[in-house]
């Protein structure tokens, strides 16, 4: 399990990146955590990986405590991590970073770690490719090596930082399913801002804000705060609903302009009530937050 | 084989081949080639070589010792002013470079104790420009053969697995952690440039007896212990003259000093995920 109690990180210059955190996380499954950018999921997650200090507040990760430097190393030997900005050598092949990382994990036995790059690079469609030097390949294939280095060493714990930036939607569907593969044997912590990530694969999650969890449970227990909140409202004049609404999505018909909108429409607008999607939970509770 | 140790080979075989696969060091290496060329020339055109005849009427029993004295002139000091001022430019980068590449985070992520890793960086550094060196050297000492005829090899092998491994040790290593904390690769530049230009100027302010040239980056003592023929003055230490062996063993101990104070700066330099 993490543990995280009243957790604060502060950095140089008085700018406060998490405000107090309480939040647990079971050791099972995926965990989705989203936000915003600056919310602090970055923070959060490089706390939880050992690779920043934390300012007060505790922090266990599978029973070590991460504020010490013994407890760091030892939640290391357990983990996988996919930071937000991966950074490959570039004239390094991805098979021989991939053995390089697997050394580096402790991953023991030339032929043991043969076969994990080899059965990662089958998986993850990259052995193809995997005698190119990585400056030749594209950002989805880089993508891809950063996950495999992530899960080699069979991690107990793996973290996975905006993974999903920058894909193409093939490449994003493949990478949810192969994390959600993942999550059978380990636990996986998603940090995103894209909703969908979370809504397609995690059965619990937490939203921050501002260092804060704004939301804390599951997927579906978002979605039903903004039921009875979403209508889609066509405007034959094309005339943009207002009152305090907010459009989350415009649709040109062919008799006119299909809004989909967040809030109480007043009664001059043609309204119905539609099913809430985990975006619009989101966008819900992100409105409620700033008191609109 | 315990896992520090896989750990330190495993980055010094990365820090290999990302060398090799750069340009600088293939760069350094035909520089390299071309001075020795430059030095082979000079010497032959300075009328250093036993011509046909002997016209510079050598004695027979001091022939050997006379091809060693110009063999060792001829391509001791090319080797060595690349290993003391232009080598330790291209080694200076490899802790910033990880950082600019962005891998730094993901290494700061693996259980890999900080001394692992600057131990690694620092051998793998050693074996690349040694790998670059030695070859270059051996092939001088060939072509020397051939032109000079027969000299001693002993002092030749000397300078040339010895005093090479020693300097690099010494000035790549010492560049390498010295530009240990650097953001970028321009910035270690930089640091490799106070290393062994920006020093080794102030000290020559000391006079060149001074017992702080054992410290000068540039190993004055240890270039001319190989340089039969050339004439370093004499270090005073303690109200005694050194002799050229004790200056040589005092030079390298110095600088492994201050190869042990770079690491320990370049390890408080380096607290993880750049959190500085």
């Amino acid at each position: 399990m993490i543990a995280i109690q009243e957790l604060t990180k502060v950095y140089k210059g008085g700018v406060r990146a998490l405000a107090g955190i309480d939040l647990e996380i079971q050791t099972s499954g995926m965990f989705g955590l989203l936000g915003v950018n600056g919310a602090g999921k970055t923070t959060l997650m490089r706390i939880l990986a050992g690779l920043l200090q934390p300012t007060s507040g505790t922090v266990h990760v599978l029973g070590h405590d991460v504020r010490t430097a013994s407890g760091k190393q030892a939640v290391k030997a357990l983990l996988g991590y996919l930071p937000q900005e991966l950074g490959l050598y570039p004239n390094l092949t991805a098979r021989e970073f991939l053995d390089y990382i697997a050394i580096l994990k402790g991953v023991a036995g030339r032929e043991e770690r043969g076969r994990q790059v080899e059965a990662l690079l089958e998986e993850l469609r990259i052995a193809e490719v995997a005698n190119r030097p990585l400056k030749t390949c594209s950002g989805g294939m880089k993508r891809r090596v950063g996950i495999a280095q992530a899960l080699l060493g069979r991690p107990q714990l793996l973290i996975v930082d905006e993974p999903t930036a920058g894909l193409d939607p093939e490449e994003r569907v493949r990478l949810r399913n192969l994390l959600a593969e993942a999550a059978r044997s380990c636990t996986v912590i998603l940090s995103t801002h894209i909703v969908e990530d979370i809504g397609q694969s995690c059965g619990d999650m937490a939203v921050l804000y501002q260092g804060a969890v704004l939301f804390r449970g599951a997927p579906r227990e978002l979605i039903a705060r903004a039921r009875g909140q979403v209508w889609t409202i066509l405007s034959r004049d094309g005339e943009r609903p207002d009152g305090g609404l907010t459009i989350i999505s415009t649709l040109q018909m062919q008799d006119g302009v299909q809004y989909r909108v967040l809030g109480q429409p007043g009664a001059s607008w043609e309204a119905v009530s539609a099913e809430p999607s985990l975006e619009d939970g989101y966008i819900w509770l992100m409105k409620q937050s700033r008191g609109e | 084989m315990p896992h520090s140790l896989a750990q330190t080979w495993a980055i010094a075989r990365c820090e290999f081949r990302i060398h090799w696969r750069r340009r600088g060091l293939k760069v350094m290496l035909l520089a390299h080639l071309v001075m020795q060329v430059f030095f082979f020339l000079w010497q032959y055109f300075q009328g250093s070589f036993i011509l046909p005849g002997n016209p510079l009427n050598i004695p027979a029993a001091d022939i050997l010792t006379y091809n060693t004295g110009i063999v060792l002139l001829g391509s001791w000091p090319a080797a060595a002013v690349f290993l003391l001022v232009m080598y330790p430019f291209v080694a200076a980068e490899a802790l910033p470079r990880d950082r600019q590449f962005g891998v730094r985070e993901l290494l700061d992520s693996l259980p890999l104790p900080r001394p692992v890793y600057l131990a690694g960086k620092v051998l793998g550094v050693w074996l690349s420009v040694a790998a670059a060196v030695l070859p270059v050297m051996a092939l001088s000492g060939v072509a020397w053969r051939i032109m000079v005829g027969p000299y001693r090899l002993g002092p030749f092998l000397a300078a040339m697995l010895l005093g090479t491994n020693v300097l690099i040790l010494l000035n790549c290593g010492l560049t390498v952690l010295a530009a240990a904390g650097q953001p970028n690769a321009l910035r270690a530049l930089l640091v490799g440039l106070a290393c062994v230009i920006v020093v080794p100027l102030l000290l020559q302010q000391a006079g060149t007896s001074s017992p702080l040239q054992l410290l000068n980056p540039l190993r004055p003592t240890i270039l001319y212990y190989y340089m039969d023929n050339a004439v370093w003055p004499d270090i005073v230490w303690l109200g005694r003259t050194l002799r050229a062996a004790e200056a040589y063993a005092l030079a390298a101990a110095a600088g492994l000093l201050e190869l042990i104070v770079a690491g320990v700066l370049a390890f408080g330099a380096g607290r993880p995920g750049g959190e500085r």
